[in-house]
């Protein structure tokens, strides 16, 4: 069944596309990202394979984190008091949440490429 | 290399490694153990206390070092929180001899009629636990 | 069922059902402590009687749980009958009466008479957070556990070795010996604090981990029918807890007064230890997804894929966040941990127990699954209303503990814990709502082994 999926031909991207995603939320922040969208630019993002639809997936996915966990966090920092508890009693569940979430996606999309199978990011990914 | 892949020398290696870690820096632990926790000061009276803190389930509501239940204060400071030397052990007896408070919308303490001795006892106990050096935990003095 | 003697993993389960719900109860009483409502049936109990039976009961239940789940899949995966049946049967009842004592115990005596009576000042054990059981219930359960190792080891050593009931045989064989630490309680506290924890985090994060993850490998297995690929992947999950666990201990050395390089060996140890929870998700989406399998019982898929993914949650992610020495610093001894240790205890434990029960309960009745049929859209409901009530609670509490952190410990005007307390009663009431809900969640989940009978059509 492993000779199977090794087969599929650009799984390896597909796989390093999650990777990256991963690799961008846990432990480089910015630069794992910055790795994406080169390899967005550079290979193939249009073409129906699994390749394409991951480096697809996970490039629009990538940047509704930078909106979701840096714009709106800072947003929030800047303009609501730090003084008052209730600021962090929304700031840091907001901020938890968010990212375990963005996390599990990103994990059940490299099982997907893992499986040499296409995955959608529900509402952060674009529709094809 | 092939013999590295199998699962169980991976495991087996894994395990003593971390077995033995955890055992070098238990050992070392204990060494400089006294230390920090003072254990020339523990007396049978001390240990009397530990009995009773025990065997009134008191993590069964407040935490010691952290450790216990959440629904009332911290405990390892209460001796300095209290007033320490001037007054902590009065203040603490009174405290156990008043409850409950019966105020109404207040979580009560039960009244657990412990003696002279015994109270004596786990002030003495309680008056140990404060002067344990921990990393000046809790952070503040309310717990 | 492949084989008579696992029919005895069927009183386990119902006695573990059977604890699981009057532990929720009791939850739920002190929950509702936390508010305060002077109703009769609330403080009958004083909290800490209904958190001993809230805590204590976990535990057996829990062991229950994997008792029985351990018997069910020992004789089919050493493809031989297990070693004793009987002797399964009779520690059965032992462990029951122990409980069952333990449990009146707590709820009708006061904790000192019940220590006094059992004796607890010649072998004093009794008293510390998760170890209150008298010593002489420990010793009873210990020889449970012995019992149980024993005829464990016999099956497993007589019959086909593969990767899953060696890896129970050892989680259970060190849950059993670790135990032996319940009777060490030196006079010193620090050092009584110190071993305590090898037992309390050496089962909980370390054999009970690796229990945990044999079951859900089996489960998937019997879902996907593809062992190889299974097997690949508990390899890497496990070999990831070994190498994190151990250690990982540390992160409950930060404030009991040893050494403070327990804060660095803690913190560095204790990020890795999500990993294995990474894993898990990774491995049971990589899995489920591969096969064009079409297994029948919905719930047991619902259940399993689940499970990995509110452990991440839950032990993985909401431990990882006060698990670093400056967040502990503050964090500690607050409603934070309680959060954790809820969602985590549910995530991890209590999900793996009712999948396994969702999976073998039905064949041990010789019911036919209906995916659609009354039973198992109970069982789908049932879930949702516990674990959507769970993650509510957990992040409840958690906001709960936000705050007290910061009025009580973060700020110069640090005001005292029964000031602060009033101002978190708004989420302590959202919480017990949350445990109302979880209790009926129970109660259908109950009802769903009722009506099983009249709908095996």
């Amino acid at each position: 069944m492993s000779q199977d999926i090794s087969e599929i031909p650009d799984r390896k991207m597909a796989i390093i596309a999650e990777s990256l995603y991963l690799l961008n939320l846990l432990i480089l922040p910015g630069i794992a990202f910055l790795v994406l969208v080169w390899l967005f630019i550079k290979y193939d993002n249009i073409s129906i394979g699994i390749s394409g639809c991951h480096l697809r997936q996970t490039f629009s996915a990538s940047i509704w984190v930078g909106l979701l966990l840096v714009l709106v966090t800072w947003v929030m920092l800047s303009t609501m008091n730090h003084d008052s508890p209730y600021t962090w009693m929304i700031i840091i569940p907001y901020f938890v949440i968010c990212h375990s979430a963005l996390v599990l996606l990103g994990i059940m999309g490299l099982a997907k490429a893992l499986a040499g199978k296409k995955f959608h990011y529900p509402i952060i990914g674009p529709s094809s | 290399m092939k013999i590295l892949t199998k699962p169980k020398y991976i495991y087996y290696s894994s395990l003593i490694v971390f077995v033995f870690l955890l055992l070098g820096l238990t050992i070392h632990t204990m060494i400089v153990l006294p230390q920090q926790d003072h254990r020339e000061n523990l007396t049978p009276q001390i240990i009397q206390g530990k009995l009773i803190w025990e065997e009134h389930n008191c993590i069964g509501c407040h935490t010691l070092l952290g450790e216990g239940a959440y629904f009332a204060p911290e405990l390892s400071n209460v001796y300095e929180r209290r007033g320490g030397s001037h007054g902590g052990t009065y203040f603490i007896k009174a405290w156990l001899k008043a409850m409950p408070t019966n105020i109404p919308s207040r979580r009560q303490m039960p009244q657990f009629n412990l003696t002279e001795d015994e109270l004596n006892a786990l002030i003495a106990f309680l008056k140990w636990t404060s002067e344990i050096n921990n990393s000046s935990w809790p952070p503040s003095k309310k717990g | 069922m492949l084989y008579s003697s696992q029919a005895v993993a069927k009183p386990y389960f119902i006695a573990a059902i059977a604890l699981f719900a009057v532990q929720v109860l009791f939850g739920l009483l002190l929950g509702m402590q936390y508010i305060p409502v002077n109703l009769p049936f609330i403080s009958f109990i004083t909290f800490d009687a209904a958190r001993l039976i809230h805590t204590n009961l976990l535990i057996m239940w829990l062991l229950f749980g994997f008792m029985g789940s351990i018997y069910y899949i020992i004789p089919e995966e050493s493809e031989q009958e297990l070693y004793n049946p009987k002797l399964a049967i009779q520690l059965f009842w032992v462990f029951l009466s122990l409980t069952i004592i333990t449990f009146l115990g707590y709820l009708l005596l006061s904790y000192a008479t019940f220590a006094k009576i059992t004796g607890n000042q010649f072998f004093p054990t009794m008293g510390r957070e998760y170890l209150e059981q008298p010593t002489i219930i420990k010793l009873g359960l210990f020889i449970v556990l012995c019992g149980f190792s024993y005829n464990i080891a016999m099956t497993v050593l007589h019959g086909r070795k593969g990767m899953i009931n060696l890896l129970l045989l050892a989680g259970i064989v060190g849950t059993t010996i670790i135990f032996l630490m319940a009777f060490y309680n030196p006079s010193n506290l620090v050092v009584a604090k110190y071993y305590r924890w090898w037992l309390i985090h050496f089962w909980i994060e370390g054999t009970w981990e690796l229990i945990m993850e044999a079951i859900l490998a089996y489960v998937i297995y019997k879902i996907t029918g593809d062992r190889k690929i299974v097997e690949k992947w508990l390899y890497i999950i496990v070999a990831v807890t070994l190498t994190t666990t151990i250690l990982g201990i540390g992160h409950h050395y930060y404030w009991i007064g040893v050494s403070e390089y327990w804060q660095w060996v803690g913190t560095v140890f204790s990020i890795f230890e999500i990993l294995p929870f990474f894993f898990m998700v990774l491995f049971v989406f990589n899995v489920v997804n591969c096969t064009k399998c079409q297994y029948s019982n919905k719930a047991v898929k619902l259940w399993a894929l689940s499970t990995p993914i509110m452990a991440f949650l839950g032990a993985g992610v909401l431990g990882f966040l006060h698990t670093l020495a400056p967040v502990n610093y503050y964090s500690h001894g607050t409603q934070i941990t309680s959060a954790h240790s809820h969602l985590a205890f549910y995530s991890t434990y209590v999900m793996i127990v009712l999948t396994m029960i969702s999976y073998a309960m039905p064949i041990l009745r010789n019911r036919k699954i209906v995916n659609g049929g009354l039973s198992q859209r109970f069982e789908i409901l049932a879930f949702w209303l516990m674990t959507v009530s769970m993650f509510f609670m957990a992040l409840f509490i958690a906001i709960a503990g936000i705050m007290q952190v910061y009025i009580q410990r973060a700020t110069d005007l640090a005001l005292p814990f029964i000031e602060i307390q009033n101002s978190l009663m708004i989420l302590y009431w959202l919480r017990s709502i949350g445990g109302v809900v979880f209790l009926i969640g129970v109660i259908i989940y109950i009802t769903k082994f009722l009506i099983a009978k009249s709908n095996n059509l």
